[in-house]
């Protein structure tokens, strides 16, 4: 039997990632804002100020924790600590889910906080299956995995993103986070169609979508989460949401962060796009039109890797 | 373990090997065995992406956990200890706020030869700041009393010499004591103001800090006071860590008097929570 939309979880409509710089200001004023997604880590460890206020935010607004050192795939095992320290979060704030990335972060005890790429293949699958039950078993929730943006592929590759994902969400029967800035990155930097890309995403399984800035560095795209979304990446979140229906967008601003007025307005852009996407049928042929898109000569000038670029098949 | 698990295993070992280490030649010799290149980019240089990332993310780090070594060592110092310290120091907890766990005691471990007759120098000012920089990041972050209700200081004035001797005070899980050898509380204070502080001179400085109604405070005590304060952990009677701290020979003389308010002030200051005494 076919999940339900979003494995039942709810469209929390538009959100922006809680960063502390805007808790002093979000504690006073409390301002009309659909939800917030908070860095788990940042919370895990911390008894104080911030935990405080953190405890405040749960009481007024919908939450939802978004990690980035479960390690899904490495090679060390779970971190159990790591895990119960999750629960008892997920316990306390009351998230509508908690989600990581399809990555690794460290190995042998180390970390390197980053969100490192797996070789995608038959075995890493079936690796990041497991682990991924293991999870959800401890939690007890469905987990929502995020697609990354990367800057290498492997020799040991076998299949597209789009295709591990798919897979992975169906053979563990978790959720999908998708980032369309990633699939944008990575489609620049990788070379592939991120239209189709988005086609072949199980869409029954997105349960939250991300948008967020990137920086064109000469011959490669940076997820850098520091500025307003790219036109190039609302066009794609134009077509995720007419293909996958109303859900939970949030905008993640990390670095030269600005007022969180200037951040829920940037969000608040999601809304033309969300009304073109039930109101205005995709005609015929609309993908592969938005996809010239990218190809048109402006758009080459300013991500130069398309030009030439060779799409999978 | 299967073959399919050692690949990923040797794979993500030299990744991650790779990344940290970009000057050692034979780790990036491999990047073309392991990894594809792009239209644009060699194996190489897409595993740079990498490099610069680790090291940009954790250098991100140290300057906001160190402003005040930030403004006495300035950018390149302060990335070349840091760069030294993770190879051989590489971090192991999820929390970005920890990597530099360890950093003070690797500062002084690889300090310059110095005379100790000389008395403090450059370096020990370094230190001093490095340790007071980790002790308020740990402060912010473990629990306080503010969920709590501590025993208020008109009590420890009521009791009377007995139930003072009797009670066993502790310090509160947030607190932390330094012993330094300058007032570098003085001179982060300075810099967090945007006043551009010099160096002090050196001077025999001894901290308390902690956190009250989720705000830091740094109290300078007296030496007599911060050898009483330490000792004061909720198993020991007052009158036991009295009779311990007069031998040591600090001046005033702790008396009974001085000792209530001593503690009283260190209930308000939210250094310590008191078990209150038996009647």
């Amino acid at each position: 039997m076919a999940p339900a939309a979003r494995l039942g979880l709810p469209n929390l409509g538009l959100g922006v990632g809680l960063r502390s710089v805007h808790l002093p200001r979000l504690l006073r004023e409390w301002p009309a804002l659909d939800w917030f997604e908070l860095v788990s880590e940042n919370y895990l460890e911390c008894q104080g100020w911030r935990r405080h206020a953190l405890q405040q935010v749960a009481e007024r607004y919908p939450l939802v924790m978004h990690g980035v050192s479960l390690s899904i795939g490495s090679s060390d095992p779970l971190d159990s600590s790591y895990l119960a320290g999750l629960k008892r979060l997920a316990a306390d704030i009351n998230p509508h889910w908690v989600s990581d990335h399809l990555c690794w972060t460290g190995v042998a005890g180390r970390t390197t906080h980053d969100l490192l790429p797996l070789p995608l293949n038959e075995s890493t699958l079936t690796h990041v299956v497991a682990r991924i039950r293991v999870v959800q078993e401890v939690l007890e929730r469905p987990l929502i995995i995020e697609n990354p943006s990367s800057y290498v592929r492997f020799r040991a590759d076998t299949m597209p993103e789009w295709e591990f994902l798919a897979r992975m969400a169906q053979d563990a029967e978790c959720g999908l986070l998708l980032d369309v800035n990633n699939v944008y990155v990575s489609s620049v930097n990788h070379g592939f169609d991120p239209w189709r890309y988005i086609d072949a995403i199980p869409a029954e399984r997105v349960v939250q979508i991300h948008l967020a800035g990137h920086r064109h560095c000469g011959n490669y795209l940076l997820d850098t989460h520091d500025g307003p979304v790219s036109d190039p990446v609302w066009r794609l979140y134009g077509h995720a949401v007419r293909r996958i229906g109303p859900v939970s967008t949030l905008l993640e601003w990390d670095d030269h962060i600005p007022e969180l007025d200037v951040v829920h307005t940037e969000v608040l852009k999601a809304r033309a796009w969300l009304t073109r996407s039930t109101t205005e049928p995709m005609p015929d042929g609309a993908a592969s039109a938005a996809q010239a898109e990218l190809s048109a000569p402006d758009a080459v000038s300013a991500y130069p890797l398309l030009a030439g670029a060779q799409f999978e098949t | 373990m299967t073959m399919s698990f050692a690949h990923l295993l040797e794979l993500q070992t030299w990744l991650q090997a790779a990344i940290s280490a970009p000057e050692q030649a034979p780790l990036q010799a491999r990047a073309e065995h392991y990894l594809q290149s792009s239209e644009s980019l060699d194996a190489a240089a897409r595993l740079a992406i990498y490099q610069r990332s680790y090291r940009a993310r954790l250098l991100q780090s140290f300057h906001a956990i160190f402003p005040g070594l930030l403004h006495a060592l300035g950018h390149v110092a302060l990335d070349a200890f840091a760069l030294d310290f993770l190879q051989h120091s590489p971090p192991h907890t999820s929390s970005v706020n920890r990597v530099a766990d360890g950093f003070a005691e690797y500062l002084h471990r690889t300090r310059p030869a110095f005379d100790s007759a000389t008395g403090p120098d450059w370096t020990d000012f370094v230190i001093d700041l490095t340790r007071l920089e980790l002790a308020l990041l740990e402060v912010s972050e473990a629990a306080g009393l503010e969920l709590t209700s501590a025993s208020v200081p008109e009590n420890v004035r009521q009791w009377s010499d007995a139930q003072l001797l009797r009670c066993q005070p502790r310090g509160v899980p947030c607190l932390r004591l330094l012993a330094c050898h300058y007032p570098v509380h003085d001179y982060l204070r300075a810099v967090r103001a945007d006043d551009s502080p010099r160096i002090p001179h050196a001077r025999p400085t001894w901290l308390a800090l902690t956190r009250l109604h989720y705000r830091l405070a740094t109290r300078e005590l007296a030496p007599v006071q911060w050898q009483l304060l330490s000792r004061l952990n909720g198993a020991i009677t007052l009158a036991e860590v009295l009779e311990t701290v007069t031998t040591l020979g600090f001046r005033p003389v702790p008396s009974l008097e001085l000792a209530r308010i001593w503690v009283g002030n260190f209930l308000v200051q939210g250094l310590v929570a008191t078990a209150a005494p038996e009647q």
